[in-house]
């Protein structure tokens, strides 16, 4: 079994020698790996052995959205083709040799992208986009390619530094960039043409798993009337349907909780009067907040969310290698996929 | 009426009584089941006598004048939905056999009127009735209204037997049917329908005159016309003598006051009322029981409508006996029409029955082959299978989806009552989640007295509001789970009337609205308002008459009307309230309306037994998946 191989060491192996790979593809190239590797002699050992396998690379990163929908994906690949096993040795391989076909072409689905994307930017625009996205800096950069002129204001998405990254690849491809403040979304919403973001996943309802600030970009976006588009991989289609932010796989009870007031407490009390410690009114908070530790700042920023979910009544259109797709035509592309 | 705002942990003392009541209350007051019918036979001779004495002088001097309203009416109001029935008649294969079959019994009554009536109309069944209901009242014709032609028809009642028996509380004797009071006629009527449906069973005759001719009943001195019988024999027929009546005179005018029809519903069939007396002789008893209870609103919601049917299919195809000359699977559909047809005359069809039926119609076609018994084995399995696997198997795996969306703090808010949502809320109880229901429900019919009383046993707690509330409940809701009729093409949900302003006021605060819907209920039909389509129940419901009960425990008036007056029986005709003339009212006119559309904009998933998915994808279903659960 999967013993003398470690999926996640490879998985996280092949994420730190090749970082144009994402993370649904290294996952589905790892549990490859594993198939390759694998001694199981029987179909339900195989199976199982896979879904372990999964299942451990779920839990081995802490935002497993986008790598959980890779899992599924091909897990729901073997389950489908595992109707017709004839001879066992030879449905592995030919698992393998279409896993690797998979990896292969999931790489040219950017391309795709990219080339279905170019004609959405005209000439003379001004693209607002969030943190850093393969996917969308490819699409730029085609757009860039094909001559089209265009300016872009790039988010610089703390904590990630996302945005960063960004500016550097697309000032390299000679498109004028601007990192902007995470806060000041609504005040270049004006000059903006069409907002583009990527996806960590898409859900069923074509709703937007992503970097956290996409969703209020959207709201801001909307609120102005801005078209905003995602850019997607149809690998990252994932079979989840949130019913809002704290719907998400992502979110446990930890998630933004308020601290404990405990540390700096008794010091703080005589100011803001007999305070309860996790009931306490937000302007206690805000002060003894200021106070706090930096290892407290540590466990704050852990308690912070890292994606978000923007709900497709916020998304003009997707962008993905099966298609332009409105949002519903997502949830006609899963429905096909996995019924 | 303020809204009933009841906390956590107790069930509203309004509802405690009704809680007690649903079987008991139900049988006393109007004979709801065939079967409790005909257990009272003596009263039913009284009645049938009664009612019959009252007729006789009006329909042998009206039988000239009634001729011309039938045509009148064959043209005028029903023609307007006429073309909804003939596409019915295309769904369903209701042919033209079924309108002969229906007449026949009338026409063999031998009297001059009758004949009359029935050989020039042979082929319009639907007029039929109303046209009966003239011959019954021409002589009325001058004078306007039911009241009215009641009235005429006391002194005639007068001289015949006074009614007596036990029944005599609820149904005073004749010389006081012109004091009675509006709903105590209707009551009376209830209960000669039904004794009508008990004839009709027992393989007696249809007709009240034959029956009691049958039944040796002494009533030498009149010779009672069974078309005023049938006539009365549903509620609705009032209503519709008065139309008629006034139609003979030619005020049409008057006729768009009397029919209470209202403009923009008109091509809706008007309400319907179990009428065993329209169906034809040779349906299976089943059928027939199933049909009158979803008549009467004894079976209601769409999964128990549909399992009903198709149980009672399963029943009379079981004891079905091939005529000679054919086979079961080829014959087996001709036989079934009529009871399809019969169902739909009881109550319009419902979504999910529909498509059962064409699944079941599906399966005959495919196996016309067949030796007999295997075919009806097969046919049989497949009905079970259809049960199991679309119904109650889908049920739980709905649930177990459902499951996964609830969690520990959650605030639900549920509208009326569906099956699955009760089911999940239970589920979801027993599992340990800890969270809250808010009910909400609305007249007429308080459907969701019935889920808070089962939620309340179980122990969650609930909160009982009526929709009027919703705006002041919806602050501390956080999600919000309905159910559905049917979900049609667009995505929109058909749902029981109300659905929509809770779907909405729960989009307007951004908390999540989820369906609990099986796929079976999804439809082909695209529909953009409730206007389009929809099902107009019993205006009556609607009035605030205590002994206005149609068989539903939920029907009963207002808990705050009922408190006003509680245990005195005098003060129970001020609790009737306002409507209850409502028919004599010229300018009212009383709308209740049973379904509404909630367009898919508010709905934010549908949890389906393939999962959760958008109500958009309705037709993805529809096409992926549905042709796949065929094979």
């Amino acid at each position: 079994m999967s013993k003398d191989f470690d999926v996640v060491a490879n998985y996280k192996s092949l994420l730190l020698n090749s970082p144009e790979l994402s993370m649904p593809v290294a996952a589905i190239q790892s549990l490859v790996e594993l198939i390759k590797h694998s001694s199981a002699t029987t179909m339900s050992e195989f199976m199982l052995s896979i879904n372990v396998a999964s299942q451990l690379l779920k839990s081995s990163v802490r935002n497993s959205i986008s790598l959980s929908a890779g899992c599924d994906l091909f897990l729901r690949f073997v389950t489908r083709n595992s109707q017709d096993v004839a001879e066992f040795e030879a449905w592995k391989a030919t698992l393998i040799v279409r896993g690797q076909s998979f990896v292969e072409k999931a790489d040219a689905c950017r391309y795709k992208i990219a080339e279905l994307g170019v004609p959405f930017i005209k000439d003379g625009s001004t693209i607002l986009i969030h943190a850093h996205s393969r996917v969308v800096s490819l699409l730029l950069q085609k757009a860039a390619e094909n001559h089209k002129r265009f300016k872009v204001f790039v988010t610089e998405s703390s904590q990630t530094h996302g945005g960063i990254r960004s500016a550097k690849v697309l000032r390299a491809a000679g498109i004028p960039t601007t990192i902007i403040l995470d806060a000041a979304v609504g005040y270049v919403i004006d000059k903006v043409d069409m907002v583009l973001v990527g996806a960590e996943g898409v859900v069923e309802n074509g709703g937007l798993i992503n970097q956290i600030g996409s969703y209020q970009m959207a709201i801001v976006a909307k609120a102005a009337n801005k078209p905003f588009y995602a850019v997607a991989e149809s690998y990252k289609f994932v079979r989840l349907f949130p019913l809002n932010q704290y719907d998400l796989p992502t979110y446990n009870a930890d998630t933004l909780s308020f601290q404990e007031l405990n540390v700096d407490y008794d010091s703080k009390t005589d100011e803001t009067g007999s305070v309860s410690s996790s009931a306490a009114p937000s302007s206690a908070l805000s002060q003894t907040a200021l106070h706090m530790k930096t290892s407290e700042d540590q466990a704050s920023q852990g308690s912070n969310p890292l994606v978000d979910y923007t709900p497709p009544n916020y998304i003009t259109l997707l962008f993905t290698d099966l298609g332009v797709l409105t949002p519903s035509g997502v949830s006609d592309e899963l429905i096909k996929l996995y019924l | 009426m303020d809204p009933k705002k009841k906390t956590v942990g107790f069930v509203p003392d309004h509802d405690a009584d009704t809680t007690t009541s649903p079987g008991g209350s139900n049988n006393t007051s109007t004979v709801n089941s065939p079967v409790s019918a005909f257990s009272n036979t003596p009263d039913l001779n009284n009645t049938t006598n009664n009612n019959s004495t009252t007729s006789t002088p009006n329909s042998a001097g009206s039988a000239p004048a009634s001729s011309q309203p039938r045509s009148i009416n064959t043209s005028g109001a029903r023609s307007s939905y006429e073309p909804m029935k003939s596409s019915y008649e295309e769904q369903w294969g209701l042919t033209p056999t079924r309108t002969q079959k229906t007449a026949s019994p009338r026409d063999g009554s031998g009297f001059p009127a009758k004949e009359q009536g029935a050989g020039s109309h042979k082929k319009e069944n639907k007029v039929k009735t109303s046209g009966l209901g003239i011959q019954a009242n021409a002589g009325s014709a001058s004078t306007d209204g039911p009241q009215s032609s009641t009235s005429s028809a006391g002194p005639a009642s007068a001289g015949g037997p006074p009614s007596s028996g036990k029944g005599g509380s609820q149904k005073p004797s004749a010389p006081s049917q012109k004091s009675m009071t509006k709903a105590e006629r209707r009551e009376l009527q209830e209960k000669q329908k039904a004794e009508k449906a008990a004839r009709v069973s027992a393989g007696l005759p249809a007709s009240g005159k034959k029956a009691a001719q049958v039944l040796n009943q002494p009533n030498s001195g009149f010779s009672p016309n069974p078309s005023k019988s049938l006539a009365t024999s549903f509620p609705g027929a009032e209503a519709e003598k008065a139309i008629a009546a006034a139609e003979s005179t030619g005020q049409t005018r008057r006729r768009e006051k009397l029919t209470k029809e209202i403009g923009l519903f008109a091509h809706l069939d008007p309400p319907k009322f179990a009428n065993t007396a329209l169906a034809p002789k040779d349906l299976h008893p089943a059928v027939v029981h199933a049909g009158l209870q979803m008549a009467q609103f004894k079976i209601c919601g769409a999964n128990a409508r549909c399992v009903a049917t198709l149980n009672a299919f399963r029943k009379a195809i079981q004891d079905y006996q091939t005529p000679p000359n054919t086979t079961l699977s080829r014959h087996i559909q001709t036989y079934l029409n009529p009871h399809i047809s019969y169902l739909v005359t009881c109550r319009p069809m419902a979504v999910s029955m529909g498509n059962a039926i064409r699944y079941l119609k599906y399966e005959i076609g495919k196996n016309l082959e067949l030796p007999d018994e295997d075919a009806r084995a097969l046919f049989v399995e497949k009905i079970d299978n259809f049960i199991r696997d679309r119904i109650t198997m889908a049920d739980q795996v709905i649930t177990s989806l459902g499951l996964q969306k609830i969690q520990d703090g959650d605030v639900i808010l549920t509208y009326a009552r569906s099956s699955v949502v009760q089911g999940l809320l239970l589920a979801a109880h027993a599992k340990g989640i800890k969270f809250k229901v808010i009910v909400v429900d609305s007249r007429p019919r308080f459907e969701g007295k019935q889920l808070l009383r089962a939620l309340a046993a179980a122990g969650v707690p609930c909160t009982y509001v009526l929709l009027t509330a919703i705006g002041h409940v919806m602050r501390e809701v956080n999600k919000v789970i309905l159910g559905a009729h049917s979900l049609l093409s667009n995505g929109a949900l058909y749902s029981r009337a109300g659905t929509a302003v809770v779907a909405m006021s729960a989009h307007e605060r951004k908390i999540p609205v989820i369906v609990c819907c099986e796929t079976y209920k999804f439809s082909e039909r695209v529909q953009l308002d409730s206007f389009v389509q929809n099902e107009i129940g019993n205006p009556d419901e609607l009035v605030n008459d205590q002994n206005n009960n149609f068989g539903h425990s939920s029907t009963r008036c207002h808990p705050s009307v009922r408190g006003a007056n509680s245990g005195d029986a005098a003060s129970a005709a001020a609790g009737a309230g306002v409507l209850t003339g409502w028919r004599e009212s010229r300018d009212l006119k009383l709308l209740n309306l049973l379904y509404d559309l909630t367009p898919s904009e508010f709905v934010t998933v549908v949890i389906t037994e393939v999962g959760l998915i958008p109500c958009t994808s309705v037709p993805v279903i529809l096409r992926e998946f549905l042709p796949m659960m065929q094979q």
